[in-house]
């Protein structure tokens, strides 16, 4: 065979390899040159990584022991790196808490942080939290947002109660979740509103919003923006922010009755971690 | 041409520059190119024929164990056009020097570099691949120890010994 002839058929060759050979195909045969001589490409690495890593051996130690203790001390090495990682999660969480137990008439109150698992949004009106009755968790205790997730100080709020706990999560009924019709109307949430005389029940309405019925218009003002404040109870050494009143109109039905329409303070649909207020069950 | 020496060397080649050769990195991760190194070899010591073959089994091989952006064809495309024309240059100067062999796998190794990338690129993005290294140092760094190989290389092929020059006329440098 001609020099030219051949010559056509290694472009050619080459020319098919680039256009018309599919990609896959072209990798399954790096791919099989790979595992055909994988045993030499193999020893081959190994013996180029040894002579990079070779090192002048302390006298007595030999070299079997040398890649031991260097196995050894990359082992000890992942697991520093995993403690150390424990670590700045316990100082975050101690930050937090401190935080949170620097509020005046807070310094003894038990909280335990909670990681959110399923966030609340899309007409839901409740929270997972990874916490359960392994951790103290019990059904109506309190639960707190921690601001903008703790960087702002003292800035919680009330979002909820929890609604039923097994051994490592719970749901945290939030104060926007409607009402149970049976359920008695003592069932909501004492709060208070600026310097009103009697003590109201939140009800939720869903969809993000809370109410307050019941409150008499005569000699009971209220005014739009005034904070809602759960009262001190269940633990909660103070009272604290739950929301701000939406709107304020005399009732349709009664109109010798406010309407009071509340909307939380923080961004529940936002929250990554909450604080639940861990009351022991004697204090309840 | 004792090709199953020359399929035996071209494999160890390959498995070594997949390998060993990165004992001999320097800088950034240049490292000698064998395959290169053989094919300057095998064009300046064989006839046009044998040449055109070598050329572009060392092209193919080359592009198994180093594709340019994972794509196969460039390197066979390159080695063998410009293995192809080492014969002719063989006729002008005479590659067995060390310093005329050096010159041309620097030469070659720019060449069939440039080429391979462009042909590519014609299939992928140009990819986060180091020119210089790829298109200067590597060349460079194979043009210096490539005469070192050819010795070893040589008595293994058998193609140490002073044969009659295939075109009837010595080069004239």
């Amino acid at each position: 065979m001609s020099r030219g002839v051949l010559f056509t058929w290694g472009m050619g060759i080459g020319l098919l390899f680039l256009f018309a050979v599919p990609q896959k195909a072209s990798d399954r045969l790096q791919l099989t040159y790979a595992r055909v001589f994988s045993w030499p490409l193999a020893a081959g690495r190994d013996l180029t990584l040894a002579a990079r890593e070779e090192v002048a051996l302390p006298h007595g130690v030999t070299e079997k022991e040398y890649r031991d203790l260097l196995a050894n001390h990359r082992d000890i090495q992942t697991v520093m790196a995993n403690l150390q990682a424990k670590l700045h999660e316990a100082e975050r969480q101690n930050a937090l808490l401190s935080h949170l137990t620097a509020k005046p008439g807070w310094e003894d109150l038990p909280t335990l942080l909670a990681p959110v698992i399923v966030g609340a949004g899309q007409g839901r009106d409740e929270l997972i939290i990874r916490r359960g009755t392994d951790h103290g968790l019990a059904v109506g205790q309190f639960v707190l947002s921690l601001g903008e997730q703790g960087t702002v100080a003292q800035s919680e709020s009330v979002i909820g109660t929890i609604s039923s706990v097994d051994a490592a999560t719970a749901k945290v009924r939030l104060l926007t979740a409607p009402r149970d019709p049976k359920a008695p109307r003592e069932s909501g949430i004492p709060v208070s509103i600026g310097n009103l005389s009697v003590r109201p029940f939140l009800e939720g309405l869903g969809g993000g919003k809370a109410r307050i019925p019941l409150v008499k218009v005569d000699g009971n003002p209220v005014n739009k923006d005034d904070p809602v404040y759960v009262q001190k109870s269940q633990g909660l050494g103070s009272a604290v922010i739950a929301g701000r009143v939406e709107q304020c109109v005399r009732s349709q039905d009664n109109p010798m009755f406010w309407d009071i329409t509340v909307t939380p303070v923080c961004d529940i649909a936002g929250l990554r971690e909450v604080a639940v207020v861990v009351v022991p069950v004697s204090h309840r | 041409m004792r090709w199953i020496r020359f399929a035996v060397l071209v494999l160890a080649a390959s498995l070594l520059q997949a390998t060993l050769m990165d004992v001999l990195r320097i800088g950034g991760g240049v490292k000698p190119d064998l395959l290169l190194i053989l094919l300057v070899f095998f064009g300046s010591r064989c006839n046009s024929t044998d040449g055109v073959i070598t050329s572009f089994a060392i092209g193919f091989i080359a592009d198994l164990i180093a594709p340019i952006g994972g794509v196969m064809g460039p390197r066979i495309l390159s080695f063998g056009l410009f293995g192809t024309l080492l014969p002719d240059v063989q006729r002008v100067f005479s590659l067995r020097r060390p310093l005329y062999q050096g010159g041309a796998i620097f030469f070659i190794g720019v060449l069939t570099a440039v080429l391979s990338y462009l042909l590519a690129s014609l299939r992928i993005e140009g990819g986060r691949i180091s020119l210089l290294i790829l298109f200067l140092w590597q060349p460079l760094y194979s043009g210096i120890l490539g005469p070192l190989f050819s010795l070893p290389v040589g008595w293994w092929m058998h193609m140490n010994r002073k044969s009659r020059n295939p075109y009837g006329r010595g080069p004239r440098f």
